[in-house]
């Protein structure tokens, strides 16, 4: 049985309230008088309501970050703070965004856990051997591109870390690609690993966690990436990697915004103490 | 309301938007947080709920639309406004939709109907903020909606995701009691 409604488009603005007090009563009306119309306006009414359904968050998605004590950040309240310091609470609930979602994503897959001994075996094997070490620069230039397209060292220069190591090998659980070590002035190192192959990891910032050193991964497309810290503070790792998250999606140059929050997050964080 | 228990409300609808855009969980995560971060770093704020509504939406897809760009594939979402509207013709036993029915059909439509459809049944814009958001008519918006909704319409009857008939009801009642805005 087919139907060719008498004006769709109008009865689809009946459905969505989009008539005038007048047009909708002269629609009512027709809706009222022919059963194929009435018919019709259920079925779209039905496809509403079905479309609606599809607004639904996972469970476990809490997307908005935790205020500090409960509070609204203080420029919120104001209104009256300099750009420079939004920029520093935005750093802050940066480093917020990626607490609050993947602490909760806490994983016991047996195979992720692997991975994070076998990165942290080999960046503390890396920190131990450099300790005493004020860190070289390496002859490597920091760009967010550069060389060959499948070697690229994102610039960290704003967040006081400059490339001190590089592992075009490296290998984790079964992936390969190359390791960048990165060294600060305050006792601060990162390895950021980044890799080809079968790794699973979501595409979201993802906490490893299985004690010791901090590692957030991510995956983009075929690339797998880890990024591993020990004893640096949580708000600038975590806007470490979110920075990398980003960059790692287009390997653009970083904003001035973003330069801009990794230098006051890193001025007003503390030493690495690990 | 402060601006963390606005957002909140939003919560839903915003994940729905975005997993209509993208058909991808992790990328909506993303753009949610994304869209989250940037309506409360923002210095200034709609107060009514209408324009907080349209400025929340665009933000998220802006921020799709700069992941389409940054993976050089803006092109795929457009909307096509040059075919003649055709009524169509689909059969009553055909019109049971129910979540999962759509949900596959959905995710199979062009970019661009999705865009126009997300706005309307799950964010829950009206034509005029739709309209505003996307530098469009109104005239523009109804016309768009009433096409994807056929072009979605006859996806259902040509798929073979069979409705589950407690679900129809179950639909049927809902939008009998009106409008979730």
């Amino acid at each position: 049985m087919s139907r060719r409604p008498r004006d769709w488009k109008t009865l689809n603005a009946y459905v969505d309230g989009e008539l005038t007090a007048t047009e909708a009563a002269a629609v009512a009306r027709n809706i009222a008088q022919d059963a194929p119309t009435a018919e019709t306006a259920a079925a779209l009414a039905s496809l509403k309501s079905a479309l609606l359904e599809q607004a639904e968050a996972p469970t476990d998605f809490d997307f908005l970050p935790p205020a500090a004590n409960g509070q609204k950040p203080a420029f919120w309240q104001t209104g009256r703070t300099a750009a420079a310091a939004a920029v520093l609470v935005a750093c802050m609930v940066a480093g917020a965004v990626w607490h609050w979602d993947t602490t909760r994503q806490e994983t016991a897959n047996l195979q992720i856990a692997s991975w994070h001994q076998e990165a942290a075996e080999i960046h503390r094997a890396w920190v131990a051997k450099r300790s005493d070490e004020r860190p070289p620069s390496l002859n490597i230039p920091a760009t967010a591109a550069l060389t060959a397209p499948e070697l690229r060292i994102p610039d960290l220069s704003d967040s006081g870390l400059t490339p001190i190591l590089l592992e075009p090998e490296a290998q984790l659980g079964g992936m390969t690609g190359y390791r960048v070590g990165y060294g600060g002035t305050r006792g601060c190192r990162i390895s950021f690993f980044v890799l080809q192959g079968d790794g699973g990891i979501p595409g979201h910032l993802t906490t490893l966690k299985a004690g010791g050193p901090q590692v957030l991964a991510w995956r983009h497309d075929q690339a797998h990436y880890f990024l591993m810290a020990e004893g640096m503070a949580e708000t600038r790792f975590g806007l470490i990697a979110r920075t990398l998250q980003n960059v790692t999606a287009n390997w653009q140059p970083l904003s001035p915004e973003i330069r801009t929050a990794l230098q006051q997050n890193r001025q007003s964080s503390t030493p690495c103490t690990a | 309301m402060d601006q963390r228990e606005r957002l909140e409300s939003y919560r839903d609808r915003l994940y729905g938007y975005a997993i209509s855009l993208s058909q991808d969980p992790d990328l909506s995560r993303d753009l949610v947080q994304d869209c989250a971060l940037k309506a409360l770093t923002a210095k200034k704020v709609p107060q009514d709920e209408p324009a907080f509504r349209a400025w929340l939406f665009r933000i998220l897809r802006n921020a799709f639309l700069d992941h389409l760009r940054a993976a050089d594939r803006l092109a795929d979402f457009t909307f096509d406004d040059s075919d003649d509207l055709d009524p169509g013709v689909w059969s009553a036993e055909e019109r049971m939709v129910d979540a999962v029915t759509v949900r596959v059909a959905l995710a199979a439509m062009p970019a661009g109907q999705r865009d126009i459809l997300a706005l309307i049944d799950i964010a829950g814009l009206r034509y005029a903020e739709a309209a505003t958001l996307l530098d469009v008519p109104v005239g523009t918006v109804m016309s768009r909606v009433s096409r994807a909704r056929q072009a979605l319409l006859l996806r259902i009857s040509g798929s073979n995701v069979t409705p589950l008939k407690s679900a129809v009801r179950s639909a049927v009642n809902s939008s009998q009691g009106g409008r979730r805005r």
